[in-house]
């Protein structure tokens, strides 16, 4: 495993998950719902996870977020190692499993919650997450822009050093960030900002800029302003901002429906820095009438206005990582394209790393860089998406690209995957896609195939680990 | 394929009663169907596609007979029995009772569609018993017969519906909907809530079970690719209003109606080096409730041409925006005449004189004709042409491009302006 982890180093992994099990406590028994999951997300790129339901895609991704319904289920083992931190190390320490064998419970420890809290720190808002639901997922009781803002404010201290930064200094492209950077106590700021969100992370704080056709002088006029500005908030207004926003439960920012005032009326600079904001993030996601929209409530906007709503809201912290789970499932065909269009350009040109959740094969052609197909549990196939759709090693994947419809050809008779997904409680022995299975051999019932790497991917079958039946044994 | 007709809908409207109290004085309408007519063949599969709020569902349940208000008639021609059901009259209970054993509905959601608290059995017997057809003795046989037909065993009859998985509860769903031999079958999205690998297994047994039965099947569904394995004709709704129909295969390879174009194009393709381009994204604030004139679809139209049923305080905003990018103009003011007329006023002559040259240059802007008296634009709009269903081939298109009798009004079609 030190081997695997001394790789995934190399390569730039934002996000590695190992041997993790996730199993739910349910009135019928314990329902394994991921069994010894091993998955690498390199930075930048765009993960697809297929799956049908119950495969543990959703529960994978939920068990990231550390959304899990508490008291029904947990991590049991294994770790998830995002920016050097183990994140299931945090969250399993909130609960332990208790009582007699067959009828074990969650039992949640006492503060635990505020715990997590406190050791994630900020590194809790670096991942964000689109549900396939957008109605469900906003709160129908708040207009838009209270929603935003929340989430805005959550992240204020480097949110509102970036943002004046970004306000005062215009800066479009690398080069014209060198040419300003002459200026010494520029050179400064913009230094501690690169060291703090690295040079890409300092490019995607200063993305939201529009105007650039002014001259040099100017900009550096501007510059002043801004570091005048930062300096006057590091002071008396950081501490009267700290002091109002933040709370006991972490919660900094109470969302309200203020009276529908226009953005220049409002008298609180910072919250009007952040409306403004707000509305360069829906102007962002490409929403029409950006400025009606962020004084509707939830049910005046249409299904993908809706979802481009929660776009905004998931990269309104400039998250490394925004795990999208179905999010276009409820959404029409045109709609659909859309949103599908603004996720791939947000990670292209903000370089977000994506992690796309569907069970639609088309979607994922048109999104993924890299797929892992996920049955019961565990990953049967990881590796390049071009790859995937031409010459799938796994039975499993090649039955799912068979069933479904052709777009360019017409088969009289799709070919199905007999059977369906196991009950997670009483899984088959060996490998839990045998019973399924038409590529079925003697060993697949006995033993669980152990990864192996076979032209490009990382597959796990019988198939392709002929002659090493007991050699690991 | 016995190319009769089984239902002919001729010219089916229904609107829904929007208003919030009996209090309120307004009074809002959501226009779900406008106009619609089609036939359906016997023998065939038609699918029906479109958005969500096009009027597909509401299709559906006008073809059933289950909305109490709505305007049209429709024909149906069953074996045995031709019924026909007009707005004007109300059916009689009779003939109510024989639409409903002669034609059949399987919902979407298996989850909801099935009563929890009865047995399996019980479910898919209780049309038989309820149209009085035969005693217990007949429609447990009948029932054994049709779980083993939809891929179901025996024991299952047993069952509730939350002992079994959502590919299972649909085969039960199917199965209750077959027992009183009907012609017509209709499909509302039967596997949209399923996973890919069951949504394959329903879609065999849909298709199989209409070669049993010989049955007609309408099919609902938002999945173009879907629509495409499983019919023989398609329509396609827009608004409530129908936009094309023709036979599936020639409508995927040679789409006519700029939307049947939008939405083909929209199909992400499960192939390797399948690439997004980028896409105007025009959302227009177009619903059933305030419909466009002219054709519905026009404000989100790639095409659209000046006579597709413009505003001119839409057009106006457009002018206003383009001067500003173009010319520079921050206060150019604009003034609404009527629905087809509006005036621009321009800081002096000279610039309204360039406002002008901007207008008259391009097509795009959908001005009819425009005038400069001093430093004021006056401009007209063409009258909006509502678009009828023409023949175009093989195919039904209801677009102002193929419109036939506008052709024989104007001399030729309208120039297509690509934006």
């Amino acid at each position: 495993m030190s081997v695997a982890a001394g790789k995934a180093v190399e390569r730039g992994n934002v996000l590695s998950i190992r041997d993790l099990e996730v199993d739910f406590f349910t009135a019928r028994g314990r329902a394994h719902a991921v069994r010894g999951l091993n998955l690498d997300v390199v930075r930048g790129e765009i993960l697809g996870v297929v799956g049908e339901s119950g495969s543990g895609k959703s529960v994978t991704a939920l068990t990231v977020m550390d959304l899990l319904p508490p008291g029904t289920g947990g991590i049991i083992s294994g770790s998830i190692d995002f920016g050097g931190k183990d994140l299931a190390t945090v969250y399993s320490s909130k609960y332990r499993v208790a009582g007699r064998k067959g009828k074990q419970k969650l039992r949640i420890k006492p503060f635990a919650a505020r715990r997590v809290e406190k050791i994630m720190g900020r590194s809790r808002k670096r991942i964000s997450m689109i549900f396939q639901d957008p109605m469900a997922s906003l709160d129908p009781l708040y207009q838009v822009d209270s929603q935003l803002l929340e989430s805005i404010m959550y992240n204020n201290e480097a949110f509102m050093i970036g943002k004046c930064l970004e306000k005062n200094i215009i800066i479009d492209s690398q080069s014209e960030f060198t040419s300003v950077l002459q200026d010494k106590s520029t050179a400064d700021i913009l230094t501690w900002l690169s060291g703090r969100f690295g040079e890409a992370g300092f490019h995607r704080e200063v993305f939201f800029i529009h105007n650039m056709s002014i001259s040099e002088s100017e900009k550096k006029i501007k510059i002043r302003r801004a570091i005048d500005f930062t300096k006057r908030l590091s002071s008396s207004e950081r501490v009267r901002l700290k002091s109002r926003l933040s709370s006991r439960t972490g919660r900094f920012f109470r969302p309200n429906n203020r009276k529908r005032l226009p953005i220049n009326r409002i008298h609180d600079p910072v919250v009007r820095e952040a409306m403004l904001f707000s509305l360069e993030l829906l102007e962002f996601v490409g929403m029409p009438n950006a400025e009606n929209v962020l004084t509707s409530y939830p049910h005046e906007l249409s299904g993908g206005m809706k979802q481009r709503v929660m776009v905004a809201l998931a990269v309104a912290n400039d998250p490394e990582i925004l795990i999208a789970d179905e999010p276009t499932t409820a959404l029409d065909v045109t709609t659909q394209y859309q949103v599908l269009y603004l996720l791939k350009s947000i990670n292209r040109k903000l370089g977000t790393t994506i992690i796309f959740i569907t069970h639609d094969l088309g979607v994922m052609a048109a999104m993924a860089d890299r797929i892992a197909v996920m049955y019961a549990g565990r990953v049967v196939e990881v590796g390049p998406a071009g790859r995937f759709f031409n010459d799938p090693l796994h039975p499993y994947t090649s039955g799912l690209l068979r069933s479904v419809p052709q777009y360019d050809e017409r088969v009289k008779k799709l070919y199905n995957i007999p059977g369906q997904v196991p009950d997670l409680r009483r899984l088959p022995t060996g490998c839990a896609f045998h019973p399924r299975c038409d590529k079925v051999m003697g060993i697949c019932s006995e033993k669980l195939p152990r990864a192996t790497d076979f032209r490009e991917r990382r597959v796990e079958c019988w198939l392709y680990l002929e002659g090493e039946d007991d050699g690991d044994r | 394929m016995v190319t009769d007709e089984l239902v002919s809908l001729d010219e089916i409207s229904v609107r829904y009663d929007l208003r919030g109290s009996s209090l309120s004085r307004s009074k809002i309408y959501l226009n779900a169907l406008n106009g619609v007519s089609l036939n359906i063949l016997k023998g065939e599969t038609l699918a029906v596609v479109g958005e969500s709020g096009s009027g597909k569902s509401t299709l559906a349940m006008t073809v059933l007979g289950l909305l109490r208000h709505w305007k049209g008639s429709i024909a149906y021609h069953f074996s045995r029995h031709d019924i026909l059901n007009n707005s004007e009259r109300k059916m009689k209970r009779s003939e109510l009772r024989e639409l409903w054993k002669r034609s059949s509905i399987v919902f979407q959601d298996p989850y909801s569609a099935l009563d929890s608290k009865k047995l399996v059995k019980d479910i898919i017997a209780e049309p038989y018993l309820g149209h009085g057809k035969g005693g217990r003795q007949e429609s447990e046989e009948r029932s054994k017969e049709l779980i083993r037909q939809v891929g179901l065993t025996e024991d299952h009859l047993g069952f509730y519906p939350d002992q079994l998985s959502g590919g299972q509860r649909q085969r039960v769903a199917i199965a209750r909907t077959l027992i009183n031999e009907p012609e017509l079958i209709i499909f509302d999205e039967p596997t949209s809530s399923l996973d890919v690998s069951i949504q394959a297994q329903i879609l065999n047994l849909i298709l199989d079970i209409k070669e049993i039965h010989s049955l007609t099947y309408m099919f609902i569904t938002h999945n173009l690719v879907v629509a495409k394995h499983v019919s023989d004709r398609m329509l396609v709704l827009y608004l409530g209003n129908v936009m094309e129909i023709g036979p599936t295969e020639s409508i995927f390879s040679g789409p006519l109606h700029p939307y049947t174009k939008l939405l083909i194009s929209s199909i992400p393709v499960p192939k390797s080096g399948y690439e997004m381009t980028q896409r105007e994204s025009r959302e227009a604030d177009v619903n059933s409730v305030n419909l466009p004139g002219g054709c519905a679809f026009h404000p989100r139209c790639p095409v659209a041409t000046k006579y597709c049923g413009w505003k001119s305080s839409e057009v106006m905003k457009l002018v206003i925006r383009e001067a500003y990018l173009m010319l520079g103009l921050e206060n150019l003011q604009g003034e609404t005449a009527d629905e087809l007329s509006f005036r621009l006023t321009a800081p002096d002559a000279e610039t309204a004189v360039s406002v002008n040259r901007m207008i008259t240059g391009r097509d795009s802007f959908r001005i009819e004709r425009s005038e400069v008296k001093e430093n004021i634009v006056s401009c007209t709009l063409h009258a909006p042409w509502t678009p009828r269903l023409s023949q175009v081939g093989d195919r039904l298109v209801n677009c102002v491009l193929f419109d036939e009798e506008f052709k024989m009004q104007n001399g030729v079609s309208p120039p297509r302006s690509g934006r």
